[in-house]
């Protein structure tokens, strides 16, 4: 009981250090917009991407019944775009939950152990660290082929080395800390003192990275999807964008076709980067108050 | 945002022409020389003949390089480095006469011996794959004297003279090992044609006028092939007056270019179709799905599909729908009856479903079969071509609403033709270019070519039969009532559902050329197995 009240009395503390940043609060009501819309959107849009619109329907420019216009095969832009935002978000939660997982885990194991195992685990981490993540992404996705849970895959185990490395380091400076110590001589294994004592203190800077993590697995996904290796029965932004440019949206001067998808992944990527620096910010006193 | 859409296109031009040799275009404007440079979509690869396969190389070889008989603008011979010719009575012996004085482009003379050389090369090699079925059923070659060539074949052979191989020189590749053939780059074609070869970069190939050709000159001075990564950026080029001509263009462009009063352009009929291939293996190596081996679920998918819709939509109505394996515009095409034919009928395919069994018994919309297996399979589609792409999605969708599950999966080509040699798949979505003479195209699903070229591994006897009768048949009307029946065979079997005959999109600045025309008369301007405009074309006065 007592440490719940702790959690929500410290909840409380960051919501309010959040809400007066002002680079948290545009993040966080911007994100939180997308997110609606993500839920919410096919319940008052519902909309399959499989249907296409008729001939006529081609290319048309914003009007009253298309308020963002139609795309080449004749379907609404804006019910594309609401459906595009439920997949890109779900690719950024998914993608970044597999990448923190991994680099979290290999960050406190390389940190806690040190030696031998230190030196194999960043070693792993360097090779994942200098190989260029975009070729790597697309050799990966061409041979795993194109669905929403291979590119998910593909994106989550290319990002993480830069979480392992920033969690390595936290690791080294809390083991040696005098409680860890403490409990050490009255002999608890080293899962526990992993698990219990090491992860809830370098759990904010997992969280701040997170974010931005987040924000490369979007754009990732749109970089893999506008270069044809996205999954094609998905309407994701990056898909849009790659049909926009195939067709010759950009020459017949559609705007309306290749710019919303654009602008929506330019904005939930800034949200969450916004949000990490700004989370940054709040969780490592250092840079507060500047 | 049309400004800075503007703005980054002029940019993405300036890039492309720093690669384009700026000298041509600089030099047309003070000179009299006349430079023609066609911007295309589609790359060169090796200049190699032997190992060529790019369609746009090909139209390279037709400058650089004559063969004994060409194609005049209704696909029939006429003489180019053989001036006549007969055959004799058993119609097993055909004696070619040469063009005297010919020379090739380093100035050694042409002889009969170079004939004979080239034919015997890709016979015993194999190597210039394109023209092995007009070699084949070859038995001997003789060379009388320097311009006498004797042919004797082991049957009638009917598409003797429908056989445009490009003639080699003798004396260049006699020097080249025969195990290194296939991987020779030919970094200097030598020829006889009408252009011989001048420059090669990155993305251009740059020809000359040939000024000692043997037959009627033509008038441009040189061509210069460019290739164009990106679509948009061909048209803007063509529209700025960067390049003369562009062929293989986005329909999406075609409303665009026609408002242009400086271009024409044309939607011509092209040789090959589209098609939905369906894995027809019987044998047990076969990984596709055994259900597909059910005539009567091809033939719904086929009247499920709306063809029109995906000619419309996919490719921007640029083409027509597809039936059998032959042009509509072709000598040899067979059309379907109306109670053959297949067309768009949503009711028809669940009529067709119900009676065969297939049952959607759980209500879950899939059909399923008496033991409760789903009629559920991949449709797999090239990733990076986008009108293959789309007809995948609407086929997938058209399918649905006949309780037939589609799974669209796209990859790229050189994955899917792995599956395809393996046969493990269950259908996808490709195209084949086709050929003047039937055979070719006909020739792919025959039962030798499983395998090969036999994508969906179909196997006829029938079908086989006829393929070799069609070959030997000298009386044309005979051999069209065997090609006709081929191609009905096809049809009713249908281990390829012809989806649609593309166009090739082309144009010209009209504005500075004249003289050229279509061919044949719906065709297109290049790309059509002939030179015959690169030859008669001209500036405007």
């Amino acid at each position: 009981m007592m440490r719940w009240n702790m959690k929500i009395k410290k909840l409380k503390e960051f919501l309010k250090i959040a809400l007066n940043n002002k680079m948290a609060l545009v993040g966080m009501v911007t994100l939180l917009f997308f997110i609606l819309l993500a839920i919410f959107g096919p319940i008052f849009f519902p909309f399959s991407t499989m249907e296409f619109g008729e001939v006529e329907d081609i290319l048309l420019p914003p009007s009253a019944e298309h308020l963002l216009g139609t795309d080449d095969m004749g379907r609404d832009i804006l019910a594309n775009l609401i459906s595009g935002a439920r997949i890109s978000l779900l690719i950024g939660g998914v993608a970044t939950a597999i990448s923190m997982g991994i680099g979290t885990l290999i960050g406190i194991m390389s940190g806690y152990f040190g030696k031998g195992i230190d030196n194999l685990l960043m070693r792993f981490t360097d090779f994942f660290l200098v190989i260029p993540w975009l070729p790597l992404m697309m050799v990966l996705a061409a041979i795993l082929g194109t669905s929403l849970w291979n590119i998910i895959f593909v994106i989550g185990i290319t990002g993480w080395a830069g979480t392992a490395r920033v969690v390595r380091s936290q690791t080294l400076s809390i083991k040696e800390r005098q409680f860890v110590e403490r409990t050490v001589s009255i002999g608890a294994s080293n899962t526990h003192i992993m698990v219990h004592h090491i992860l809830p203190n370098v759990f904010p800077l997992i969280f701040a990275n997170t974010v931005l993590v987040a924000a490369v697995a979007i754009v990732s996904e749109t970089t893999l999807s506008f270069l044809g290796l996205g999954d094609p029965a998905t309407a994701s932004w990056g898909m849009m964008l790659h049909y926009a440019f195939e067709s010759g949206a950009t020459s017949a001067r559609a705007y309306w076709y290749y710019l919303p998808p654009g602008i929506c992944v330019v904005m939930v990527v800034l949200s969450f980067t916004l949000l990490g620096y700004a989370f940054d910010e709040i969780l490592n006193p250092k840079l507060r108050g500047r | 945002m049309v400004r800075i859409g503007k703005i980054v296109i002029t940019v993405m031009l300036i890039l492309a022409l720093c690669m384009v040799p700026m000298g041509c275009g600089g030099e047309s404007d003070v000179s009299d020389v006349h430079s023609f440079t066609l911007g295309s979509s589609v790359a060169f690869d090796t200049l190699n003949l032997l190992s060529s396969y790019m369609q746009v190389t090909y139209e390279f070889f037709l400058l650089v390089y004559d063969p004994l008989v060409r194609y005049d603008k209704n696909y029939d011979p006429i003489p180019c480095l053989a001036k006549d010719w007969e055959i004799s009575d058993d119609e097993l012996t055909w004696t070619f006469h040469l063009q005297e004085g010919v020379k090739w482009h380093d100035g050694e003379a042409f002889t009969s011996e170079d004939v004979k050389y080239t034919y015997e090369l890709m016979m015993d090699t194999g190597l210039g794959y394109m023209y092995e079925l007009y070699l084949s059923g070859i038995t001997d070659i003789q060379c009388p004297d320097d311009n006498t060539v004797v042919i004797t074949t082991d049957a009638p052979k009917a598409n003797m003279l429908m056989n445009t191989t490009p003639i080699l020189p003798k004396h260049i590749l006699r020097a080249i090992a025969e195990e290194e053939l296939e991987t020779w780059q030919n970094e200097n074609p030598v020829g006889t044609g009408p252009y011989k070869f001048d420059s090669q970069g990155d993305n251009f190939v740059k020809v000359v006028k040939n000024e000692s050709y043997f037959g009627t000159m033509p008038n441009v001075d040189e061509f210069i092939f460019v290739d164009y990564e990106n679509l948009d950026a061909l048209a803007q080029a063509l529209m700025l007056g960067e390049i003369d001509g562009a062929t293989n263009m986005n329909p999406a462009q075609i409303k665009q270019l026609q408002a242009d009063e400086n271009i024409d352009v044309i939607s011509g009929e092209e040789l090959g179709f589209m098609q939905v291939g369906i894995n027809c293996w019987t044998d047990s190596a076969s990984k596709g799905n055994p259900l597909l081996l059910d005539k009567n679920i091809r033939h719904a998918i086929e009247l499920a599909m709306n063809k029109q819709k995906i000619v419309d939509m996919a490719y921007d109505g640029q083409g027509a729908i597809g039936t059998t394996l032959l042009n509509p515009g072709d000598f040899f095409h067979y059309e379907p009856t109306a109670e053959e034919l297949r067309s768009y009928d949503p009711e028809a395919a669940n009529a067709l479903l119900d009676a065969s069994g297939y049952l959607d018994k759980n209500g879950d919309g899939v059909r399923e079969t008496a033991d409760g297996t789903p009629l559920e399979f991949d449709l797999i589609t090239i990733a990076d071509n986008v009108e293959e792409v789309k007809s995948g999605q609407m086929i997938v969708s058209d399918c649905a609403k006949a309780g037939i599950k589609l799974n669209n999966v796209t990859m790229d080509s050189g994955a899917l033709y792995d599956k395809i040699i393996e046969g493990s798949y269950d259908m996808f979505i490709w195209g084949w270019g086709s050929d003047v003479d039937p055979t070719a195209i006909l020739d792919i699903l025959t039962t030798n070519q499983i395998g090969g070229n036999n994508e969906p591994f179909f196997s006829n006897a029938r079908y086989d039969q006829l393929h070799t009768e069609q070959q030997n048949e000298m009386d044309e009307s005979k051999r069209l009532e065997m090609v006709q029946e081929m191609q009905r065979i096809v049809y009713d079997e249908a281990p390829y559902i012809i989806l649609i005959y593309s166009n090739n999109i082309q144009a010209i600045r009209s504005d500075r050329w004249t003289g050229y025309k279509q061919i044949p008369e719906t065709g297109t301007y290049f790309f059509n197995l002939t030179n015959i405009n690169y030859m008669n074309i001209k500036a405007v006065e």
